[in-house]
């Protein structure tokens, strides 16, 4: 059976395992943490520094206490620094060529998975460099350096990528179909920013975002005035206020339709830019340009009483009467983006009415054959991760097409989702705070485009990923060995287990500790990865490369707490466990049966522990087995110790099993 | 179920001295339940056995396996299959499924790893009581489900006795005297009248051991394969 995906997972566009890198970081593995998140996601720099983390939103631990915050743990996990890649070999081209049209995030990752399958991949893009709309995010929060970093790893596949040829300008759609591409994926974003019919508009400080932000990226001269009014409340719309603050304007309004509690803004962007001074006028839209001496001086503004009726359909209502004047000598409107349909001009592609792209959003498909849409272009305006997922969807579609000749959506991933945690066992979970992360303070922040938040070091890392709940990773249970001794009901900490003829864990409780698998007299339990036979095999390796030594001392180190000096001793076998709950007596009896007389069990402080109730009882039962153990060898000893999370050159460990 | 204690691990080795390979054979019911002879106790003997035994200047090969009940003989049949039969089972079922490998391991040694103690119930993890003697002719219906023969130190079956002090045996004074149980019991369905009306005569031990190893066998359960 399927284990149920944790909500984390779920909630990713691209599934990507969260709580398995999560969990990693937590154990040190950072290298391993990353090729996790690489597996699915070929942004995972970007995605660290700038998704929208839906992820976050469904942690569970959220009922309890804060989130998990896991974009900061992916961004830190790829800040590692590793020694060089090394060159990586190629994928032979084995199939036919395809041409992708826009380097942005859903292009390059349709671009990567077609070229990993063995295609032959050509990307155009119509600006300069690649990226796509990413390169419009302010260095502030995407620095550059970051985006070239994915981008370059991407590319380094073997993909051909053509800057400065846009599609019906430099190149006509049925150019590429003579050239003999087997399929065109348009993945060109949506580039143009609305405008809104209001006098004026299109003069110098009257300006569309994505034009103002196109210049700032260039570093081309973006002529601005001391107090500047950023109509919409999108994260554009804070992206575009943030940027003029640190453009030097003194006065940043951002007004929008939405009121406060529909924002469409994320809450950390929009905190961030009250922090920098930014104003916000919710519920208030524009109504006439005022104007002075032929210049903009500002808006009329009236209220919204609604923005979406009772179906959440657009639909806005004004209440005339209520206006209100605001000066400003700049005003930029960032009230929504619009793709470029020209290339279809003279091409089979056909558009509807309303000027749209006619396309099937199940099969990518467009009216011509062989030409496919991905991306914002397909499905409107979304979030980085939801374009690298259609871009992946894309290119499955586009290769199932090119194998069978069948076009069908990939299978749906049902797998149930680990539901709520049970109210009942709120108070029996160990409170843990979310690290903050560091910060340039608000101020100043604004002398420049340099980066505000600094990342975890590797304590604060260890510490956050130490939060997860390892939500839906709890036991499995073999039924067949299986005693129903009732030990792991009567010995669950978080009473997550019920009895339906057998043992039943109840994923929506488990926290994977590893104390019933531990005690379990007959061995039917499995939690998470962790099973009794790697570690058997841990203790084998360790003891032979310790062996010519013979010693006499082993050091067990929770994962949680392997950074700690504590762990450091030169003489000793070093093992690591997932948390000592997860330690068995038999685990022990193996160690002194080779010849270990002292015992040093280190593990995590219990104020830091998300299984501190269970640290107890594990001591408790390696205790007796200790004491049992005495009538074979009278002088083993052991003995428990608490870990800080101090950084130290830890000694080399074969191997952590999960 | 049949409660079972491990026997300490110098006894054991002791019974092998003159054997090298040797089967711990652990048993997945009731002495998995009591921690005493499932998976994990008989994995923890085979790694402490060998170290003491080598201790010792004995050569002993030890391999430990469980089954999902020793007193089925099908259950052991194929942990015993194969040519490399061992030179002694160690067995850490209770007595039943040992007396059983002995029935059918011919030439292969078969020894206790446990103490078979009684029959029981569990009282709180890692506690256990005994509640039934085997006796072969119930009481219990008279005695309101509290058995005196298990459950009074000396058996009586119309008690309690002298012995019996705020509530406990004078035999050991952490023992509840079976008999107060019984007649709180009573006392609790308001039944005291029928208990203190009620003369249980004499038993017949012959259902007990007393009339030799005792056997169920049901004609209506016979399987007459061609």
């Amino acid at each position: 059976m399927e284990r149920p995906f944790p909500p984390c997972q779920a909630a990713c566009p691209v599934r990507t395992d969260t709580r398995e890198y999560v969990n990693l970081i937590a154990w040190g593995r950072f290298e391993e943490a990353l090729q996790v998140i690489r597996k699915v996601n070929p942004f995972p720099s970007v995605c660290g520094r700038i998704c929208q983390h839906p992820c976050e939103a469904k942690c569970r631990r959220g009922a309890l206490d804060a989130a998990v915050a896991l974009k900061e743990l992916k961004r830190f996990v790829t800040e590692i620094e590793t020694a060089p890649a090394p060159a990586m070999e190629l994928v032979p081209v084995t199939r036919g060529k395809i041409a992708i049209v826009g380097a942005g995030p859903s292009g390059l990752t349709a671009a990567q998975d077609l070229r990993e399958m063995g295609y032959g991949v050509t990307v155009l893009e119509r600006l300069a460099h690649p990226g796509g709309m990413l390169n419009l995010i302010p260095k502030y929060r995407l620095p550059e350096r970051i985006l070239r970093k994915d981008v370059e790893a991407i590319l380094a596949r073997g993909i051909e990528l053509k800057c400065n040829c846009e599609i019906g300008r430099d190149v006509q759609l049925s150019d590429l179909q003579a050239d003999g591409y087997q399929a065109i994926i348009v993945c060109a974003g949506l580039s143009r920013s609305r405008g809104l019919a209001l006098p004026g508009f299109g003069a110098e400080r009257f300006v569309a975002a994505i034009p103002l932000m196109m210049d700032v990226w260039a570093g081309n001269p973006v002529p601005v005035g001391r107090k500047a009014l950023v109509i919409g409340g999108g994260n554009v719309a804070v992206d575009v206020a943030r940027t003029l603050r640190r453009l030097g304007v003194e006065q940043v309004t951002m007004a929008c339709m939405e009121s406060h509690a529909e924002i469409p803004a994320s809450e950390e962007e929009i905190a961030a830019a009250t922090e920098e001074g930014i104003g916000l006028m919710p519920s208030w839209a524009p109504k006439r340009v005022l104007k002075k001496d032929g210049h903009v001086a500002g808006l009329e503004l009236m209220r919204v009483t609604r923005v979406f009726d009772d179906k959440k359909r657009f639909s806005p209502q004004y209440d005339p009467a209520h206006v209100k004047a605001v000066a400003a000598d700049m005003v930029v409107l960032t009230i929504g983006q619009a793709g470029d349909t020209s290339w279809t001009l003279g091409s089979p592609v056909k558009l509807d009415r309303r000027g749209r792209i006619v396309a099937d959003r199940e099969l990518h498909s467009t009216s011509e054959p062989r030409v496919f849409l991905a991306g914002e272009v397909l499905n409107g305006p979304g979030s980085a991760i939801q374009a690298i997922a259609d871009g992946r969807r894309a290119a499955a579609i586009v290769d199932q097409f090119l194998r069978t000749g069948i076009m069908k959506s990939p299978p749906p991933e049902d797998r149930a989702i680990v539901g709520e945690f049970p109210k009942a066992a709120h108070d029996k979970l160990h409170r843990l705070d979310r690290m903050p992360m560091p910060q340039v303070p608000g101020p100043e922040r604004l002398a420049g485009f340099h980066e505000h938040e600094l990342g975890y070091d590797q304590a604060a890392a260890l510490t956050e990923a130490g939060r997860c709940l390892n939500c839906g990773s709890g036991p499995t249970i073999d039924e067949v060995k299986c005693a129903s001794c009732l030990a792991c009901f009567r010995l669950c900490p978080l009473d997550g287990i019920t009895i339906q003829k057998k043992m039943v864990a109840a994923p929506e409780t488990c926290q994977a500790c590893g104390l019933c698998a531990a005690e379990c007299p007959q061995g039917a339990i499995t939690v998470g990865h962790w099973t009794r036979e790697q570690f058997r095999e841990q203790i084998d390796r360790n003891l032979d490369v310790a062996r010519p030594a013979r010693p006499r001392a082993a050091v067990v180190t929770c994962a949680h707490a392997a950074t700690s000096k504590s762990e450091s001793d030169a003489a000793a076998v070093h093992l690591r466990v997932p948390c000592v709950t997860h330690l068995a007596a038999r685990d022990l009896l193996r160690l002194i049966a080779n010849g270990i007389e002292e015992i040093r069990v280190v593990l995590c402080s219990p104020a830091a522990c998300k299984h501190a109730s269970g640290q107890q009882r594990a001591k408790q039962v390696l205790t007796a087995a200790v004491q049992r153990a005495r009538a074979v060898r009278p002088k083993v000893t052991i003995e428990f110790v608490e870990a800080g999370q101090v950084l130290s050159e830890s000694p080399s460990v074969q191997g952590v099993s999960q | 179920m049949i409660v079972v204690r491990r026997k300490p691990i110098e006894s054991i080795l002791a019974f092998l001295a003159p054997y090298r390979k040797v089967l711990l054979l652990g048993c997945g019911s009731c002495a998995a339940v009591c921690f005493a002879g499932g998976e994990k106790e008989t994995e923890e003997m085979a790694c402490l056995l060998p170290v003491m035994a080598a201790d010792k200047g004995m050569d002993l090969e030890v391999r430990a396996a469980t089954c999902q009940r020793v007193c089925d003989w099908e259950f052991v049949e194929p942990v015993l299959a194969g040519d490399d039969k061992p030179d002694a089972v160690v067995s850490f079922s209770c007595g039943a499924g040992t007396n059983l490998l002995a029935d059918h391991l011919g030439a292969i040694r078969v020894f206790p790893g446990v103490d078979t103690l009684f029959i029981g119930a569990t009282t709180e993890h890692g506690q256990w009581q005994e509640m039934c003697s085997g006796c072969g002719d119930c009481v219990l219906d008279r005695t309101f489900g509290i058995c005196p023969i298990a459950r009074c130190s000396k058996s009586i079956l119309n008690g309690p006795c002298g012995g019996s002090k705020d509530g406990k045996c004078e035999i050991n004074p952490e023992t509840d005297c079976g008999w107060i149980k019984i007649v709180e019991r009573a006392q609790a369905l308001g039944k005291l009248d029928d208990l203190a009306s009620t003369y249980i005569a004499p038993k017949n031990w012959a259902s007990s051991h007393h009339g030799g190893p005792r056997r169920v066998k049901r004609e209506d359960l016979k399987i007459a394969k061609p």
